[in-house]
């Protein structure tokens, strides 16, 4: 099964091709169901792929590849189609796929009444066979072609309502920024192919010691350029304006692309490729900074939006930020971890939100929800769950993942660790806020005869308790020893991150995380971090509740007296704009220069001289010629 | 046993490749002016059975073999060495199958538009173009490929002048023309002093240019030809600054004029940069061919940056053009086997992808679309079909990976890498510019208003519209995903190229060291 596993491609193409080729002629219920399919497939495959792997195969072949044919052979270079599994593969396989099929389950109500619903469940299949392929590939180019399908099919499905022309534009920045990212990411595929004559993962891996000198000029490079790429897939700043812009998309596709679709094909990248980062200090550096650069400040801006899908946009890329700077301590299986824990509550709480969205008709902004706990009982408890995850608060998943994280930043800097506590502190602000304002506000008007709301169909409350259930467990897996847990998850996906076997010194964790401490010490400080970080935790539950539930008034004096920094906040730090004055305008106006100067003023005119040039001559020949003509005559 | 009969040396396949549209447009002069169906029966037919011949072609070359395949020689004019050559290698086989498709599809999409009138001399022009276009393809003599190089101007000019009566339809006609007659005074040139230099070290004439590839020309001549070559080329490719008639001639001709134009007529630009200065000038292509890729390099990005900025499609897809093509000449004179190679795809891939977005572009024409960026129109719901393809056409044009755009353009920059690694850098820059005008289509097309579903306007593609897209659509998937089809031919040619190329070069350093130590001697 193990090399058969890209069987699990087929399910979400086919159904694709299906529903958008022959949908027109089934009814909504059999689209639902083939659309379905697209994401059950590939959990059963992934899970049966998991089971042969632990139970069956030796840890020394835990990784495996299938070719099936042979892509671009050329000349030097010889590119296959094929396939790579290993831990990593899997466990993110196993993660995409179940949420996958979770959001689709929950879709088939919620797009019930949309016009679009087959058009939704193509592109919904689509972004998950693009996500797939990516995770699957075992060489750069295929990994590519997953990486540049999830931007069209972000694409396609921001711009799914396409009557809007603001949201068609907004959707082409989505591919534009993109494509800067990519461009990153396309030099340093070519370095690699150029470097080691392969593009495949193995050979690219396992040569990487030999041939490039550690902290050396050209592995900094290429992973400077891969990280760009990454930056530009998973929001980091500055290339994160397009994140916001995912809230047009479907409330479904929004949570998919948010958690394990778009954004977490960035990490993924950084994963994968954690033997080049582990060699090249400075790109890990430059990670760990603007990851936390980035956690900080998107969770300054949750903190300031009102619209629930624009909070829980900037808590992912904020919560992706601390996944980097996991990453930059050289804790990649630790941000892995965390990956995972963070993509069950986020959908939980997107669902969730779509869920009320789906009672209160469309209402998006949370100071208008004023929703009734009595009404909506479920979904509440629901967001709750999802809240509590996210801000680390009890022993749910969000605790047990950012913890060692945190611990690992320590590790590295002092600072970077006050970032990373900083950030959980507004988290835990900005997810109580949301809860606060959404719950425990002002009731909203009960409009046309008093109705009461209605709470979500059974089907989506089926969902969200699924995915509170696992958001609960989840973190229950990887518990780490110095709190007393086992650390099963670091065990399953650690063959992945320590590299080669040839790498002298244990592999880059070694190498990156300088042991500071020793034997008791080290545990008793991870320890102390931790009562810090729960410290925290509580002071800002406290915050948050009576800033929000005793005090209602006082945010808004807070921020009036923040003034000009609350607006940059408030405004998203002007991204947009930002964008738009360095990137997009001049762009056009050089266009536009060149166009007029260049092609109609320089080259135009001298060509069109030319030709009068010639007129000329011919006129002054002919002249000539008619002028002795007539002395002839005469 | 047909596949038998056609094997080289039973039957002059190449020949009956030019021949079967003059044949055709004897038919169609015979046919009388009214009847119709009788002249697109002939133009169908003459299409149809010249791609089916193209295929037969690829279904027997020999894809180990990096000679010429299906020689045929007949000798012309003995006194003057001037003779019919033909023969198929990796270079011209991809282009010539890509020539008869393109032109099928376009006969089978345009078939029944505009009036009857137009119809005959539109059909006459269109199959005349192509036995030009094949012709220079194919030709191993020089002076024949001279020829078909300068007719397949009169059938462009016309396709593109005499269709409509405004003045700056037939300026920009004129336009054409005489930028590449200019261009081609060069060539002539270029040629012509060739054909003398041959004779002076033989002692024989000769058109042959699988002769004059033997011949080792001085170096210090060496760079001038290069430079006539080059331009004349470079006209026709266009690079800049030689672009200007490009976006005219785009604007002003009818959908049959673009698609024969971007697809065919700017591809022999770059076949004959490939076929003739590579093996003739070596070491003026090692000495400046990376003025060349600079060129290249700045049109692609300037052919880029400009297009963002047009309103009107056609002048956008213009500069589109210089910017692919751009792209291709890159990779022509990065002078390796990837990049060449790359880039012989990149003109398949051009052809394909300029020809689709042209007739696609013209069938929402038909539906009144006006192709400025006030008219845009939505079409996802009234043509789904429409759309869905148009979109799948954009991604292999913007080079989405998986598609045919990306191939080519990923060889071409691995290949220049080994030239110049800022070439590649800012190269790969043409791709962000790429999917910014890519998306201003994109958006102009999809997005806005849709059109009213009880307007007739808004039909979604016909049966006829749909057979004449799926063979470009089938070629967009098929260069995308399974390259080796079309790389395998062209990377035996190339690779046997360079070999002679080095072969070359090498044994004229030795005479050049002969040389120099023979004036040291006296």
């Amino acid at each position: 099964m193990l090399n058969l596993m890209w069987i699990a491609l087929l399910f979400p193409f086919l159904s694709a091709i299906t529903n958008g080729f022959y949908g027109n002629r089934y009814s909504r219920q059999v689209v639902g169901l083939i659309a379905c399919l697209g994401g059950f497939g590939p959990l059963m495959v992934s899970c049966r792929g998991w089971w042969d792997l632990v139970h069956a195969a030796p840890v020394d072949e835990w990784a495996r590849e299938a070719v099936l044919w042979q892509w671009v052979p050329c000349d030097t270079i010889s590119i296959d189609i094929g396939f790579l599994v290993d831990p990593l593969t899997l466990v993110l396989l196993l993660l995409v796929s179940s949420i996958a099929f979770l959001v689709q389950v929950y879709s088939l109500r919620y797009m019930e009444r949309d016009e679009g619903f087959r058009r939704f469940c193509v592109e919904l299949n689509l972004l998950i066979f693009f996500m797939l392929t990516l995770i699957l590939a075992n060489n750069f180019l295929l990994l590519f072609v997953g990486w540049q399908g999830l931007a069209f099919c972000t694409y396609l499905l921001i711009g799914f309502r396409r009557g809007d022309h603001d949201a068609a534009e907004r959707s082409k920045t989505v591919f534009i920024v993109g494509r800067i990212a990519d461009y990153g990411f396309l030099i340093a595929l070519l370095l690699l192919a150029v470097i080691f004559g392969s593009l495949d993962f193995s050979s690219v891996l396992s040569a990487a010691p030999k041939l490039l000198p550690a902290d050396g000029f050209a592995v900094t490079t290429i992973t400077l350029l891969l990280f760009l790429g990454a930056a530009g897939k998973s929001a980091q700043i500055p290339l994160h304006i397009w994140l916001t812009d995912t809230r047009d998309a479907p409330l479904p596709a929004g949570a998919l692309i948010n958690t394990v679709t778009t954004v977490s094909a960035g990490v993924y990248l950084v994963l994968r490729f954690n033997v080049l980062y582990g060699m090249a200090p400075i790109t890990l550096w430059v990670m760990a900074v603007t990851g936390v650069v980035t956690a900080l400040y998107a969770a300054a801006i949750a903190l300031t939006q009102f619209d629930i899908r624009k909070v829980l946009a900037y808590s992912s890329m904020s919560q992706f930020g601390l996944i980097f700077l996991a990453c930059g301590t050289g804790a990649f299986a630790g941000g892995l971890y965390y990956l995972v824990i963070h993509a069950f509550a986020k959908t939980l709480l997107f669902l969730a939100a779509g869920g009320l969205m789906y009672s209160l008709e469309g209402e998006a902004d949370m100071r208008r929800m004023g929703c009734s706990r009595v009404d909506l009982p479920w979904t509440h408890l629901c967001f709750v769950i999802g809240v509590f995850a996210i801000a680390g608060i009890g022993p749910f998943g969000g605790f047990l993942g950012l913890e060692p994280i945190l611990w690992k930043a320590y590790g590295k800097n002092v600072w970077l660790w006050g970032g990373g506590v900083a950030t959980l502190f507004l988290t835990v602000l900005y997810m109580l806020r949301a809860l606060f304002l959404i719950f425990y506000g002002a009731l909203r008007q009960r409009g046309r005869g008093g109705q009461s709301v209605k709470e979500s169909p059974v089907l989506m409350i089926a969902v969200l308790a699924v995915l509170s259930v696992i958001s609960i467990g989840v973190g229950w897996i990887g518990i780490p020893e110095a709190l007393c847990g086992k650390d099963r998850f670091l065990w399953f996906v650690g063959s992945v991150f320590m590299g080669p076997r040839d790498f002298a010194g244990g592999g880059p964790l070694a190498t990156v995380n300088v042991e500071r401490f020793a034997g008791d010490a080290l545990v008793n400080t991870e320890l102390i971090l931790a009562g810090i970080i729960i410290a925290v935790i509580a002071v800002g539950v406290g915050m948050a509740a009576f800033c929000y539930l005793l005090r209602p008034s006082l945010p808004g004096v807070i921020s009036k007296r923040l003034g000009c920094l609350y607006r940059v906040f408030a405004n998203e730090g002007y991204g947009t704009m930002i964008y738009r004055e360095l990137f997009v305008e001049p762009v056009h106006q050089w266009s536009r220069w060149m166009a007029r100067f260049i092609d109609e003023g320089v080259v135009e005119k001298s060509v069109v001289g030319m030709g009068r040039l010639i007129y000329a001559l011919s006129a002054i020949g002919n002249r000539a010629n008619s002028g002795s003509k007539e002395e002839d005559d005469t | 046993m047909i596949l038998e009969a056609v094997k080289p040396g039973h039957f002059p396949i190449v020949a009956s490749l030019i021949c079967i549209p003059l044949i055709g447009v004897m038919g169609l002069i015979l046919a009388g002016r009214e009847r119709v169906r009788l002249m697109k029966g002939i133009a169908l037919f003459a299409t149809v059975s010249e791609a089916a011949f193209s295929l037969l072609l690829v279904s027997n070359f020999d894809a180990e073999n990096g000679e010429m395949q299906f020689v045929e020689a007949h000798t012309w004019v003995s006194e003057l060495g001037v003779s019919y050559q033909a023969g198929i290698d990796g270079l011209n086989l991809w282009l010539v199958v890509l020539s008869a498709l393109l032109l099928m599809v376009l006969v089978i999409s345009t078939g029944s538009v505009g009036n009857h009138q137009c119809r005959k001399t539109y059909f006459i022009r269109l199959l005349l173009l192509e036995s030009a276009a094949i012709g220079a393809f194919v030709a191993t003599d020089v002076f024949l490929f001279y020829v078909f190089w300068e007719t397949a101007l009169i059938p462009a000019y016309f396709l593109m002048g005499w269709e409509g009566n405004s003045s700056r339809r037939s300026a920009a006609a004129t336009k054409c023309v005489l930028y590449n007659m200019a261009g081609g005074l060069f060539l002539l040139g270029g040629i012509v002093y060739l054909y003398f230099y041959y004779h002076s070290i033989t002692g024989e004439y000769s058109c042959n240019l699988l002769h004059w590839y033997t011949m080792i020309i001085p170096g210090e001549v060496q760079p001038w030809l290069f430079l006539t070559f080059t331009i004349a080329f470079a006209v026709r490719i266009p690079l800049f600054p030689f672009h200007t008639w490009l976006p005219n001639a785009y604007t002003e001709a009818s959908v049959g004029g673009r698609v024969v134009l971007g697809s065919i007529f700017l591809g022999m630009g770059c076949y004959g940069l490939l076929r003739f200065t590579l093996l003739l000038f070596p070491q003026a292509v090692t000495q400046y061919g990376h003025v060349v890729a600079f060129l290249a390099v700045f049109s692609l990005l300037y052919g880029g940056l400009v297009a963002v900025s047009q309103d009107d499609i056609n002048r956008l897809l213009a500069y589109a053009s210089v910017s692919s093509l751009g792209f291709a000449v890159l990779g022509i004179c990065s002078g390796t086997v990837l990049g060449i190679t790359g880039g012989v795809l990149q003109v398949i891939n051009h052809g394909v992808v300029m020809a689709a977005l042209f007739l696609m572009l013209d069938m929402l024409d038909r539906r009144c679309f006006t192709g400025t960026v006030g008219g845009s129109r939505g079409l996802w719901k009234t043509m789904p079909v429409f759309a869905f393809v148009f979109l799948i056409v954009c991604c292999g044009w913007m080079g989405v990976p998986g598609l045919s755009g990306f191939i080519s353009v990923f060889l071409i920059l691995l290949g220049g890498f080994r030239t110049n690694v800022w070439y590649v850098v800012f190269g790969a820059g043409g791709l962000v510019l790429v999917a910014i005008y890519g998306f201003g289509v994109l958006q102009r097309v999809f997005f806005g208003q849709g059109l009213d579903r009880k307007d007739r306007d808004g039909e979604d593609l016909s049966n006829r519209e749909q057979c004449a897209l799926l063979p470009i659509v089938i070629l967009v998937f098929w260069i995308g995903l399974y390259p080796m089809t079309f790389v395998q031919p062209v990377e035996t040619t190339v690779r046997e190229m360079m070999q002679r190329v080095e072969l070359k070069i090498k044994s004229a350093s030795d005479s050049k060291a002969g040389d120099v130590g023979v004036p040291e001697a006296e």
